[in-house]
């Protein structure tokens, strides 16, 4: 196989207070698992999705969430069957179940897998850097239950160490 | 209770109940297909008629408070977060006010590139728009069932090939973006008196190819336009139909030519009747622009301060004004490129001559706007100085105050920023191209709302023809966050005239 075979894409916007969870969780899952498989930060909605979806078998997506239906703090999961339907969303706004769908219709290489955790926070929006005492203090559970998806993963597909091609991490230094 | 009392009691609350229920307050909310959480709410009066309908859309809060006291060269990665979307405008208005607050003007072949990068991302942006968020609209069409209003629908009318191309042609010009500004979301191109990075000779034939790529999907898209829409004779009926349809005034940047250019120009407004009402530079705009305040609002509603805040009312005596493409092309005195020329006059022949007030005209003016970008970029790509090497004055003056203005997709895009001899912000303003368009599109929603809502009868179709309305202007609500689920849930609330809510749907 010439490209790695597991995403953890971590989305979120840093200067959004709380909707940067997604990236917070997906530092210390760089520190872990960083050598094994792909970890993109990536403040991207819409079309900018397939992009990177394109080309994995196995893609775990952490987001924030605002349903409104979960104690804030509350990690959610949804599945690629979860969501396999058209919704009328923005094109900035363009989510899984879009980016799932033009996929298939343009029979786009697309994640065999794809799982969805994401973190339930208010709905505030405003400009914050950091984020709230609350959902910091759910941040491990969120790394954890990430963790658990990965190493689940990499016993099912295996870990490359070699490597031809990596991603462009936008957010993501390593050292 | 004596019997025959209380039946009069029952049967006269029963009377009430009934008119209250006539009297009705229907809600969509939030706005599909359109980032941010915005709420429509609409009023009946007794006939079952619209007597109000009112648009709300939240207000991105504490943008100044969070900019005090960062460095001013920070601006244009931090304004750039804020919209996921059009990154890209942000990032370069904050760079020209850079320009301005430390009084530096860029190498020609700095503003070369700024300007094909500009391009690039107008046509990657518009693309988008037309085929994904105005598509289901008019490629599909506004009464089909709500399943197929969508992209889906659009691919599944257009072909997947189309499809394919739309998705090709945008990651393409999106690496190019990323190639120069290191990253499409977060650029970090954009310098006070120049830009970061010079295109290298080795890139230009594969750049060459991209533009032209682009030009010819450009035209394509035009034609599609012209096949699915133009020849439909209902649709030309709704785009110019009176639901429709404000005459205000409208805002743009032009050339010496009073030609449109996204980048870089003079801010011209027009009247309803076209005719020039000002001309002003950037740092001028305080003086035009004034903001109204509602209170069942958030948004503030920018308007003319010399014709003066009148209401929500439109016409010469008001000083609403719209922006956006169909603005632009109305403050033009033509297009600078050739194809695009020949489409913007076929455009106002068709549509009965200058100024065009139809809102769903924009749809039409954006395609137009795509073939100038790309025809912009081949000119670009072509320039000499592409390649050059002079990509930056360094400054040496005092920051004080710095404004920066460009054309967004969606409109005028005002940065203003003012900071200490450090360059540490004190103060910092914007201006978004749906602030500009804020009471216009107040006003469309309510005149929509008025000529398909009558006697009580709401569908969902002509619930999404009042969306209609707003979504020609592709407004960005603040969509600088990603929560998941990644949609756009509707609930209509109906409310009874004070307020309480009867009802509740959800789409």
């Amino acid at each position: 196989m010439d490209r790695y075979s597991i995403l953890v894409l971590a989305l979120g916007n840093e200067i959004m207070g709380d909707d940067a969870v997604g990236i917070a969780a997906g530092r210390p899952l760089l520190e872990r698992f960083g050598e094994d498989i792909s970890i993109i930060a990536a403040p991207v909605a819409g079309f900018a999705l397939i992009d990177f979806l394109e080309g994995y078998t196995h893609v775990l997506i952490l987001d924030s969430a605002v349903s409104g239906r979960y104690p804030v703090g509350s990690v959610i999961e949804f599945s690629k069957e979860e969501f396999h339907k058209i919704h009328s969303g923005s094109p900035h706004f363009i989510g899984i179940p879009e980016a799932l769908t033009i996929a298939e219709k343009l029979n786009v290489t697309f994640p065999r897998v794809i799982r969805v955790l994401a973190m339930e926070i208010g709905g505030s929006q405003e400009l914050r850097e950091g984020l709230s005492a609350v959902i910091q203090r759910s941040l491990p559970n969120f790394v954890n239950k990430a963790a658990e998806v990965i190493n689940e993963w990499v016993e099912e597909v295996g870990a490359f160490k070699e490597f031809f091609e990596r991603p462009e991490t936008l957010d993501f230094e390593k050292e | 209770m004596d019997k025959a009392v209380q039946e009069k009691w029952n049967e006269a609350q029963q009377k009430a109940n009934a008119q209250y229920m006539k009297t009705r307050r229907i809600t969509i909310d939030p706005i599909t297909r359109l980032e941010g959480h915005g709420k429509i709410d609409i009023f009946l009066d007794d006939k079952g008629d619209v007597s109000k309908a009112y648009y709300q859309i939240p207000e991105l809060r504490g943008f100044e408070i969070f900019s005090i006291g960062r460095p001013a060269e920070d601006m244009p990665q931090i304004t750039s977060r804020i919209c996921g979307v059009c990154p890209t405008a942000h990032h370069m208005a904050g760079t020209k006010a850079l320009d301005d607050l430390y009084s530096v003007d860029p190498p020609i072949p700095a503003k070369k590139i700024r300007e094909l990068i500009y391009n690039t991302f107008m046509l990657e942006d518009h693309a988008l728009h037309v085929y994904i968020l105005s598509g289901p609209d008019f490629i599909v069409g506004p009464d089909a069932p709500k399943e197929k209003r969508n992209v889906i629908g659009v691919i599944e009318k257009v072909g997947v090939d189309v499809g394919k191309r739309v998705i090709t042609t945008r990651r393409r010009l999106r690496e190019f973006i990323s190639y120069i500004g290191g990253k499409v979301i977060h650029p970090v191109f954009g310098l006070p008196g120049g830009i970061s990075k010079a295109i290298s000779p080795d890139e230009l034939p594969k750049l060459k190819e991209l533009a032209k790529d682009g030009l010819d999907f450009a035209l394509f898209t035009l034609q599609v336009f012209k096949d699915i829409v133009l020849k439909n004779d209902n649709y030309v009926k709704l785009i110019t139909s009176d639901a429709f349809t404000h005459k205000t005034y409208y805002m743009g940047l032009v050339d010496e030519k009073n030609r449109p250019n996204f980048y870089d120009g003079i801010i011209r407004v027009v009247d309803p009747d076209g005719k020039e009402f000002v001309k002003f530079r950037p740092q001028e705009y305080m003086e035009q622009i004034a903001e109204h305040v509602e209170p069942w609002s958030y948004v503030k509603f920018c308007y003319l301060k010399k014709v003066g805040w009148k209401g929500f009312e439109e016409g010469a005596g008001s000083g609403i004004y719209s922006v956006a493409p169909l603005a632009r092309l109305n403050v033009a005195d033509g297009m600078s490129t050739p194809q695009a020329q020949k489409a913007y006059d076929e455009f106002y022949k068709t549509l009965g001559g200058k100024p065009v007030h139809h809102t769903l005209a924009n749809h039409w003016a954006r395609v137009i706007e795509m073939i100038n970008a790309a025809e912009r970029m081949v000119e670009l790509v072509n320039d000499p100085d592409i390649t050059s090497k002079n990509i930056r004055v360094i400054p040496t003056a005092t920051p004080k105050i710095g404004i920066g203005v460009v054309e967004a997709p969606r409109g005028t895009l005002y940065h203003h920023y003012e900071t200490d001899e450090k360059g540490l912000i004190t103060k910092a303003n914007l201006i978004v191209a749906t602030q500009n368009n804020s009471a216009r599109i107040a006003m469309s929603v309510e005149k929509a709302a008025k000529g398909l809502i009558k006697n009580g009868k709401v569908s969902e179709g002509l619930l999404n023809m009042i969306e209609m309305a707003f979504r020609a202007y592709d407004p960005c609500n603040a969509c600088a966050t990603h929560s998941f689920p990644g949609q756009m849930p509707l609930t209509l609330h109906i409310r009874d005239s004070r307020g309480n809510v009867l009802e509740e749907i959800s789409r």
